[in-house]
């Protein structure tokens, strides 16, 4: 077990710049998920962290220790990448010996190692198998195998699931989640699905074009997003925005105008509001209610309900904007025509022009 | 189960076989292919075979059909033999020198440096040369008055005195060696390099983290991933070594003497210097059959199913 710490690091690939000064604490024993769409340096900053990529500035501290200009095998780090990278003539069993091997460990440490890591993985009956000969969740174990067997301080995953099925998927997100409960190592894991950074972590790290956009515990996220790109990242489906105009603001209360006309009064920080300025309301499919029961209510012309059995999805018209509801698959919403829908004054979130949040008091839990 | 139902599978054709109307067709498209074939390679080659079983000479109006004796003769003729010891050498020389040198200039056009698309672009000009200019420049190089060869040998103190490298045995052999790599080493490479760009790069970074250094990367990563790739130009170039002609001719001429008389040489000498159709026949004739395991092997690798 190690803390990984990020002391303003920066990558540059010539004159582009992609990490801009990343500043990160990783506990040591923690289990945590960088996660941002396609481009957002999630990788890249995995990669500085093993060692496969250089620093262009800043440093990378391993269990206090500074390696930045270490070596990718000198930092106790163990590395499970996407395309599984598992030597493809070497058998599963030399797959595994393979980097105890270079360390010259001796033959009856690397067999007791290995045996360990097939007993964890349940790999035994498949040691003698080339890769070839294994399906992809199968691969994907001899991967973490490969590295279980060093006993690294901490494990990186780079988007490990991305090549497998949706079932598979779960069935090895589940698995992982296991192994860090088993092992207590640090984990760090990079993905682009917010639902397996939702279930996996303790902590996620929101990047975004280079820079961090908020850290935090899942929930946390979820309940009190910094901006309106966590906001819109987390969740699915993405929260509904809409555009609405300050009537009054004082420090505990704003005044809004919603695109529909009517004005609603929120519990908010509005000392730094002024009249006529636009902001952004944002609120969740999941915190929409079908018809009456909340205290704001609106109208929406459904044109399109898709029904999944356990959950609908209903895409509605609000004066030209789009709005997703998600509710439970009981619901009966007729296509083509208005129905009314509410929501609850203390689950909305406010944006302002810079896309930063603006506190709204909220009863729920945080 | 009904009897009379077929079994699945039973009603259908084997895979490559054809319709009726499809195999004529098939046919028809093939024809001229085939018409080249035989006018253009088997036909020659059958007249070559049967004149090996002949003598004929400036000194014979006719073909005269002498059995085994051109055979007999090449078998018991210790400058012929020669020969092949003199191909032996060069091509096994050449091909394990371009394999060698091929390989390791793929491994440094697979580095990320700046100018690499450059690099790789020059890498290919000695393959686009024609074989004979090359050979020219390679011998004005090894020139023993003014070739650069000796020039850089004396002034780096590797020899005292000019060299004619050309004008002996040891020397000569070198020099075809080198001018015939130098050419190769453009398409050796390019197989190299497309066999290392079909390798995932995630497993040498993956060995990098296990501890590897370059050697065992090398060695147990790069080699066996590129086993295929040696299998195919290895049988590659000693096919297309074992054919060379014009860079020995216009270097060496098969000299001094005979040492680097080589089959093709062979062949040419006794055909073009000698008047003797049949012997050149038959030496022909063992070349191809020298060939020929070589050939198989290829073919097999080629079309192996894995």
């Amino acid at each position: 077990m190690a803390d990984v710490k990020l002391d303003h690091v920066v990558k540059r690939f010539g004159q582009m710049e992609t990490i801009h000064g990343v500043d990160l604490d990783i506990e040591s024993g923690s289990f945590v998920v960088f996660v941002g769409p396609s481009g957002c340096g999630k990788s890249t900053l995995l990669r500085m962290i093993a060692g496969l990529e250089e620093v262009t500035e800043g440093d990378v501290y391993i269990d206090g220790a500074c390696v930045t200009e270490a070596k990718a095998s000198a930092r106790g780090i163990g590395m499970v990448f996407q395309s599984y990278a598992l030597y493809p003539h070497m058998s599963v069993r030399e797959n595994m010996s393979f980097g105890l091997e270079v360390a010259g460990e001796p033959k009856e440490v690397i067999e007791k190692r290995v045996a360990e890591a097939a007993e964890i993985l349940k790999l035994g009956d498949l040691l003698d198998r080339k890769p070839r000969q294994l399906s992809g969740g199968q691969r994907q174990r001899v991967a973490i195998g490969r590295t279980i067997v060093r006993q690294p301080k901490v494990f990186l995953f780079d988007e490990p699931l991305s090549n497998l099925d949706a079932e598979l998927r779960v069935q090895m997100r589940i698995e992982i989640t296991r192994l860090h409960e088993r092992l207590g190592n640090t984990m760090i894991y990079v993905t682009h699905d917010q639902v397996e950074a939702m279930t996996m972590a303790d902590k996620i790290v929101v990047l975004r074009e280079g820079r961090v956009e908020q850290v935090g515990t899942p929930l946390s996220l979820y309940h009190a997003p910094q901006n309106r790109f966590v906001a819109g990242f987390i969740g699915s489906p993405k929260m509904n925005f809409l555009p609405v105009t300050v009537k009054a603001a004082s420090a505990g209360s704003v005044t809004l105008a919603l695109i529909d006309g009517q004005e609603i009064a929120l519990a908010a920080d509005g000392a730094a509001l002024r009249p006529g300025q636009k902001l952004e309301l944002g609120i969740r499919p999941e915190h929409l209610i079908v018809g009456k029961g909340g205290d704001v209510e609106i109208s929406l012309h459904c044109d399109v309900v898709e029904e999944l059995g356990g959950t609908t999805y209903v895409y509605g018209d609000l004066s030209g904007h789009q709005v997703i509801v998600e509710s439970d698959g009981e619901t009966t919403i007729e296509k083509g025509k208005a129905s009314l829908f509410s929501f609850k004054k203390e689950r909305v979130h406010l944006f302002d022009e810079n896309e930063q949040a603006i506190a709204v008091e909220r009863r729920v839990a945080a | 189960m009904d009897m009379a139902t077929p079994l699945p599978g039973r009603t259908h054709r084997k895979p490559g076989y054809l319709k009726r109307g499809d195999r004529l067709f098939a046919y028809v498209i093939l024809a001229p292919a085939m018409a080249a074939f035989l006018v253009m390679v088997a036909w020659p080659f059958i007249d070559a075979m049967s004149m090996s079983f002949y003598s004929y000479t400036v000194y014979d109006p006719e073909p005269v059909f002498i059995g085994l004796d051109n055979f007999r003769t090449i078998l018991t003729d210790p400058y012929v033999l020669g020969s092949w010891v003199t191909t032996a050498i060069f091509v096994a020389g050449t091909t394990l020198l371009t394999m060698f040198l091929g390989l390791s200039w793929a491994l440094l056009m697979y580095q990320d440096f700046a100018g690499r698309g450059v690099f790789r672009t020059m890498t290919l000009l000695p393959w686009i040369l024609p074989s004979t200019v090359s050979a020219f420049i390679w011998a004005w190089m090894l020139n023993g008055r003014y070739g650069i060869v000796n020039v850089l040998m004396m002034n780096v103190g590797a020899i005292d005195s000019p060299v004619q490298f050309l004008s002996n045995d040891v020397g000569a052999m070198v020099a075809i060696i080198l001018t015939r790599t130098w050419i190769s080493i453009p398409l050796f490479m390019s197989f190299f390099l497309a066999g290392l760009q079909g390798m995932d790069f995630q497993q040498i970074e993956a060995a990098r983290i296990d501890g590897a250094g370059n050697l065992r990367i090398v060695k147990r990563l790069i080699l066996p991933h590129l086993k295929p790739v040696f299998l195919v130009t290895g049988a590659l170039g000693m096919i297309g070594n074992l054919q060379q002609f014009d860079i020995i001719f216009a270097l060496t001429g098969g000299g001094p003497v005979r040492a680097t008389s080589v089959l093709s040489i062979e062949v040419y000498k006794q055909a073009f210097q000698n008047w003797s159709l049949g012997m050149a026949s038959a030496i022909g004739v063992l070349w191809v059959f020298t060939l020929m395991p070589i050939v198989i092997f290829y073919l097999r690798s080629l079309f192996r199913e894995d």
